[in-house]
């Protein structure tokens, strides 16, 4: 039996209890006296001289003495006196039980009457604990004034099953009321016994519960916290609307559930969503993920521009950034200063970089999932924003109200055109600089049952600095995916998809050298995910995916009838890679959790291919080439597999703290050729093959976690232990652009990385934020004997991105409703540079002499942001909403070295310390909401 | 709205394009690094050899270069050939005129005074085509100058250039008077012409080198050799530039690649990480003993061409000189005295025929030598 509740009946709050008065009660009267008794010494008199049993935590009454002396009074009147100017409350129930509790006012019953005959057919156990969890000083007033309604009970199932042993499961959809998005990372848990889970992507949730009467928790990023009673009797659904917070008091909030932290099963896992993200000051003012996910510990990157980040000491390469499901091969526009994730359309991002869900694979580092956001199933809304680079505008609405809803988002620059207005001489004229990116997402309901999403993205680069060689890159990525409940307790994914990454250059100034040069990777993808709920004590995934590629390595082709360049194409690779997974989600007792995977991944090279052989022994070079065997159309070139394993564990000490450990090994098939320190978009994708071996890396994690104040703080501090095997490195002076033997110019290089991480965390109140510390080192080491000449004579040498400490500070004030304030620092130790070891004279000028590679580093970096967003008025009923973000990026100006170089101009060598932005930059961004 | 954004958005652009914006970086290098052997040279098949040997030096040190001198340098070729350069100027190694057999292979042998032994891989002779052609053009920005060369054998592939540029200057008044012993006296005229027009030179600082190989025929297209910017003292008067074309290997250039890269092509965003370089010369004392340079055989081709004033109307170069104009007054003309950087040009005859006053300028407007000018004429002038 589906409930599917309106939203006037949603909204439940504890505060709406009736309070069973003492007056209700028989009075029972008893003397007493008192002197400077310790809570235990009180309790225990009263206990005995009555029926009244006390409920309470004795650590919270260690500070109470009670000295009274009371003749022929009730029990209530004597806590109540004991408990006079104290911070102490009581409440009593029918059945003469007491809850003591500190701060927060209890309500010892249900609303009377409301099923007062199943009251005598159930037991009403641990539901005291329940409520006297009840955090009512977390309820916003205005939580408390909308929530006024639900204390309705709702009943699943049929009332005269047959009581079976064992639990019985219950699943359902946890939505916004308003828009009919579902929420997913909701907690929905019962606290007694603790059964819980998060609700997914969809918004579903499945739990099996004993039957009986329970409340059900729901807690989510921006809603306000929840709790529902239910009486379960037989299988059944529930979908629960919530309501999202009008004035986002809390949008702030950066866990998908306040003691998360202590209780998921993960380590390393952080979710941030997209309101927190949209918080953090970023250059020209418009959120952007990817630079958000640069303040979190164990994040780095070589600078501000370049595309991608670095996690835990692994390459760009090494993270798997998916959007919708797809792989997104390159998430930034313009060389990296823009992310390419529209932030009106994204959800939420959730980041791995310890223990990675067997569900993923294929990169060694993180995961990096970002999720977009269904479109309001209620009624046509939009947004928009300006900002001084760029402008995007959004419009979602449902097509089939109630089932099918879309959201489309569009964004762009517009400094293209403001290039043109540059003066001549400004040496800029001619530049250009565009990009555009495109979202589209259709949710539709088919049934109860059945689920469909279609999501689409399309982004687009066209730049052209000055030079005469113009850069277009895009991503094209297009998923469909279909969810199926086969019952509450199990229910299944299937997602197929196409994600295209493509970029060519080219240049016409020299009408016989003129060429267009190209590179794309192809892939179409097939997952299905499955879920099974198996008992409240296991939770099983299993699931298969499948990827196929298809990469174009390099064309290079004449431009113009003029060009004398001879066409000069890569041939293709074929590769499928394939995975099946097994985990299991293990409490094993209250305290002990672990989550054990296993997931074990092939990988085959396909013909038609040709592929060069090499004299066993010997480096790998054009010299030891023995020539080459030819593969037929789907022939099997090479197969590489193995399997991965994925274990975490948790051992829960209290409700507040709790260490962690998980060992994860990952295997990666595909690698990113690249020379350059920052990676750009024009570096190049290469399959495993049978002279490239596949990556391999694995990583040992340990962690403790402690919340404070109610969990209102959190601390986490983990350790990590990582080696890489089979990075690929390049040789000094190595070509990979339209390189027919690329193994011959690649190192297999050595890494490890290691490092402490320390995060503080304020996610809920006035003042939030957090401040991050890592110590972390990435040594890389490439000391394989069949290569000739070794990097830094085959000694340990830091990666690019290895700075040691990295502190960061995001915070945000909240003045009013209206009226907030944000501020990021970030200090790092400067980046490994390469400087000269000397200087000679050669061809007519001093020339820099260079040797070990990354031997010293650049100066320090530091950095910070401000910004203000400023709301404007907060009538609900109003044509459009519209809101200012104001700030200033660099606010001290210091011009951080991006690199150092050394160049020799006009015959003598100069050293230069390059900064992306050398000066406080300041932005406005104006955005609407319709 | 638009109106008002419109500044904001034009600035912070501004912003932008110039925020990648570069500093002076003082660093003293890595100090404990050991001083390698540089080789520098070309071997002329037909014609002067000329090799450089020098050292590499720290790089905070103010010398330039830091020749290698007393070494023992030969060319070696088959059957125990030995081809001798002695050094004339320190760290050059010379020998006057060679005649190796295309067909054959040859190698470098170095034998410093510390007595370690360097020899270079066996060379082939490669036979350079001559230059089709040197093209210049003028933009706004200035003249690019450009080579043409081709090879209908398809053989030579990979080229490197270098030139020498010499170009005429001029004062902007003769000196016609010079001080003497406190008062005036008119300068003789074949000094007056060697205050007034002078010869400077500079050779190519840059690495320039190109590849046809992905190209069906072994054509250079305008591959842009020098650059003059608009109104540069280039071509005040007259502009000449010597082109030396030579065919080089497929290693060398890679390596010479690698060395404009390391030296030349950094400072960009995406800046390639600068290497160790290895060249063709190695060390038989300490074979991890890094050298540096590359050694090649190659037949020279050069070709001139000279650049008019007349060619590039408004060139418009300006000295920024002033004119003075001093009294002819024992004290006021101490101005044109030694270390005063003023010399005189003309003068100026009052109402009587008597000189009333001296026009003058600072030196480097009147003596063209003090611009670094040589005032011997070449002889291809």
């Amino acid at each position: 039996m589906t409930m599917n509740l309106k939203r006037s009946l949603i909204l439940f709050c504890l505060i709406f209890f009736v309070f069973i008065s003492n007056a209700q009660n028989k009075q029972v009267l008893i003397s007493a006296e008192y002197k400077n008794a310790t809570i235990r010494e009180f309790v225990s008199d009263l206990e005995q001289k009555t029926d009244y049993r006390f409920y309470y935590d004795a650590l919270q009454f260690d500070s109470l003495r009670v000295t009274l002396s009371a003749k022929d009074d009730s029990v209530s009147s004597i806590i109540k006196k004991a408990f006079l100017n104290t911070k102490f409350r009581f409440a009593i129930d029918l059945k003469h039980n007491v809850f003591l509790t500190k701060d927060l006012e209890i309500f010892a019953s249900l609303p009377y009457g409301i099923f007062d005959s199943e009251r005598d057919s159930l037991k009403w156990k641990g539901q005291q604990e329940i409520l006297a969890l009840a955090d009512l000083s977390a309820a916003e007033v205005q939580s408390v004034q909308s929530s006024a309604l639900s204390n309705k009970i709702v009943q699943i199932g049929n009332k005269n099953a047959p009581q079976k042993s064992g639990n019985i499961s219950l699943a359902g959809y946890v939505r916004d009321a308003k828009t009919g998005t579902p929420v997913t990372g909701a907690a929905v848990f019962i606290e007694q016994p603790r059964i819980g889970t998060y609700t997914d992507q969809f918004g579903y949730y499945s739990l099996a519960l004993p039957r009986g009467p329970h409340v059900l928790n729901i807690k989510a990023l921006g809603i306000i916290d929840l709790k529902r009673p239910i009486i379960l009797y037989s299988e059944g659904k529930l979908d629960i609307d919530i309501q999202s917070q009008v004035l986002s008091l809390k949008e702030v909030i950066i866990s998908a559930e306040s003691s998360a932290n202590v209780r998921n099963v993960q380590m390393g896992v952080q979710k941030l969503s997209i309101s927190s993200i949209k918080q953090v000051p970023v250059a020209f003012g418009e959120a952007d993920i990817m630079k958000v996910m640069l303040t979190l510990p164990g994040v780095k990157s070589v600078g501000e521009a370049g595309n991608g980040f670095n996690v835990r000491g692994g390459a760009v390469d090494q993270n798997l950034i998916q959007f919708d499901d797809l792989t997104i091969y390159n998430p930034s526009h313009f060389f990296g200063f823009f992310s390419a994730f529209n932030p009106d359309v994204v959800k939420d991002v959730e980041l791995y970089k310890s223990s990675i869900p067997s569900r993923f694979g294929g990169r060694l580092a993180s995961v990096l999932d970002v999720n977009s956001r269904d479109g309001n199933n209620k009624k046509l809304s939009g947004k928009a924003g300006i900002g001084l680079l760029t402008g995007r505008i959004n419009l979602e609405g449902p097509i089939i109200k109630d089932r099918t809803s879309f959201i489309m988002g569009a964004r762009t620059t517009y400094s293209n055109w403001i290039l043109k207005l540059l003066p001549d001489d400004s040496g800029y004229k001619n530049s250009k600089a565009a990009f555009y990116d495109m979202n589209l997402r259709i949710s539709h309901k088919i049934n109860d049952k059945n689920s469909l999403y279609i999501s689409g993205y399309l982004s687009d680069d066209n730049s052209n600095l000055g030079g005469d060689t113009t850069f277009t890159y895009s991503n094209k990525n297009l998923s469909l995916k279909w969810k199926h409940i086969f019952s509450n307790k199990l229910t299944g994914l299937v997602v197929g998809g196409f994600s295209r990454y493509q970029y060519d250059n080219q240049s016409d100034q020299n009408p016989v050298n003129a060429y267009k040069m190209a590179f794309d990777i192809n892939q179409a993808n097939f997952k299905t995910d499955f879920n099974y709920y198996l008992s409240p004590k296991h939770t099983i995934d299993f699931g298969l995916s499948s990827i196929r590629y298809q990469l174009h390595p390099g064309t290079y082709l004449p431009l113009g009838s003029r060009s004398l360049v001879v066409s000069n194409v890569l041939q293709t690779e074929q590769a499928i890679e394939s995975a099946a997974y097994l985990g299991d989600r293990f409490d094993l007792t209250d305290k002990l959790s672990l989550d054990l995977g296993v997931r074990y991944s092939m990988f085959n090279y396909l013909g038609p291919k040709s592929v060069n052989q090499y004299l066993p022994g010997l480096p790998v070079e054009p010299g030891n080439s023995t020539g080459s065997t030819n593969y037929q159309k789907g022939e099997l070139v090479k197969t590489y597999h193995g399997p991965e394993m994925r274990f975490s564990g948790r051992y829960q000490f209290t409700d507040a703290l709790s260490v962690k450990a998980a060992y994860n090994t990952l295997r990666q098939y595909i690698h990113l050729l690249t020379n350059s320190t920052a990676i750009s978009p024009t570096d190049i994708w290469k399959l495993s093959d049978p002279n490239i071996k596949p990556q391999y890396g694995d990583q040992f994690s340990l962690g403790l976690y402690r919340n404070f104040k109610n969990n209102t703080v959190e601390l986490s501090v983990e350790g990590y232990y990582k080696r890489l095997k089979d990075y690929l490195d390049y040789k000094s002076g190595a070509s990979l652009i339209m390189n027919h033997h690329i193994e011959t110019d690649v190192l297999n290089t050595k890494g490890k990385a290691y490092g402490v991480e320390f995060l503080i965390k304020k996610p809920v109140g006035k003042l939030n934020g957090w401040i991050g510390y890592t110590y972390s080192r990435t040594l890389l080491k490439t000391d394989d004997p069949t290569v000739g000449q070794l990097i830094n004579r085959g000694n340990y040498y830091p990666a690019n991105f290895d700075k040691p400490n990295d502190l960061t500070l995001v915070g945000n004030y909240r003045f009013s409703h209206r009226f907030s304030a944000s501020f990021n620092a970030t200090y790092s130790t400067g980046r490994p540079i390469t400087v000269p070891v000397g200087k000679y004279y050669y061809a007519g000028s001093l020339r820099a002499s260079y040797s070990d590679r990354n031997a010293l580093r650049a100066p320090d970096y530091f950095r910070t942001d401000f910004s203000v967003n400023i709301e404007g008025n907060h009538k609900i009923h109003q044509l459009t909403h519209s809101s200012w973000t104001i700030g200033v990026y660099n606010l001290t100006g210091r011009d951080n070295a991006y690199s150092t170089y050394f160049i020799s101009q006009k015959g003598v060598i100069r050293g230069y310390q390059l900064s992306i932005f050398g000066n406080a930059i300041p932005f406005v961004n104006y955005n609407i909401r319709f | 709205m638009i109106r008002r954004i419109y500044i904001p958005v034009f600035l912070v652009l501004l912003f932008f394009l110039n925020q990648a914006c570069k500093k002076p970086f003082e660093h003293e290098g890595i100090k404990d690094a050991p001083s390698l052997l540089v080789v520098e040279g070309v071997i002329n098949p037909s014609g002067i050899t000329n090799i450089y040997l020098s050292r590499t030096l720290k790089l905070a040190d103010k010398l330039k270069a830091n020749p290698e001198i007393k070494a023992k340098v030969q060319i070696e070729g088959p059957a125990n050939a030995v081809f001798p350069l002695t050094e004339n100027t320190a760290g050059t190694y010379s020998v006057a005129s060679l005649n190796l057999n295309p067909n054959l292979q040859y190698r470098l042998r170095i034998k410093t005074v510390s007595g370690r032994e360097y020899l270079s891989d066996l060379l082939s002779v490669k036979n350079t085509p001559v230059i089709d052609s040197l093209n210049w053009q003028r933009t706004a920005a200035g003249v690019g100058i450009y080579s043409n060369a081709h090879d209908s054998q398809n053989n030579t592939r990979y080229y490197q250039w270098d030139y020498e540029e010499t170009w005429e200057i001029r004062s902007i008044a003769y000196s016609e008077f010079l001080l003497k012993d406190g008062a005036m006296i008119s300068r003789p005229v074949p000094e007056m012409e060697l205050l007034f027009t002078c010869w400077k030179n500079e050779r190519s600082t840059d690495i320039l080198i190109t590849s046809t190989d992905k190209l069906s025929a072994d054509v250079v297209y305008r591959f842009p050799l020098a650059f003059i910017p608009s109104r540069s003292e280039k071509l005040a008067v007259k502009y000449s530039i010597l082109v030396k074309q030579y065919a080089i290997s497929r290693e060398a250039y890679e390596y010479l690649g690698l060395m404009k890269r390391n030296s030349e092509q950094q400072g960009s965003i995406f800046d390639v990480q600068p290497t160790e370089l290895r060249g063709n010369i190695k060390s038989l004392t300490d074979p991890s003993e890094q050298v540096i340079g590359f050694i090649g055989i190659s037949t020279i081709k050069e070709k001139r061409i000279f650049i008019d004033r007349m060619q590039v109307a408004d060139w418009n170069f300006n000295l920024g000189c002033e004119m003075i104009v001093v009294k002819n007054d024992k004290d006021s003309l101490q101005v044109f005295g030694p270390n005063r950087g003023m010399l005189a040009t003309s003068s100026n005859l009052g109402m009587t025929g008597t000189v009333v006053s001296y026009n003058g300028s600072t030196q480097n407007c009147v003596d063209c030598r003090t611009r670094g000018g040589n005032n011997v004429k070449p002889a291809f002038w």
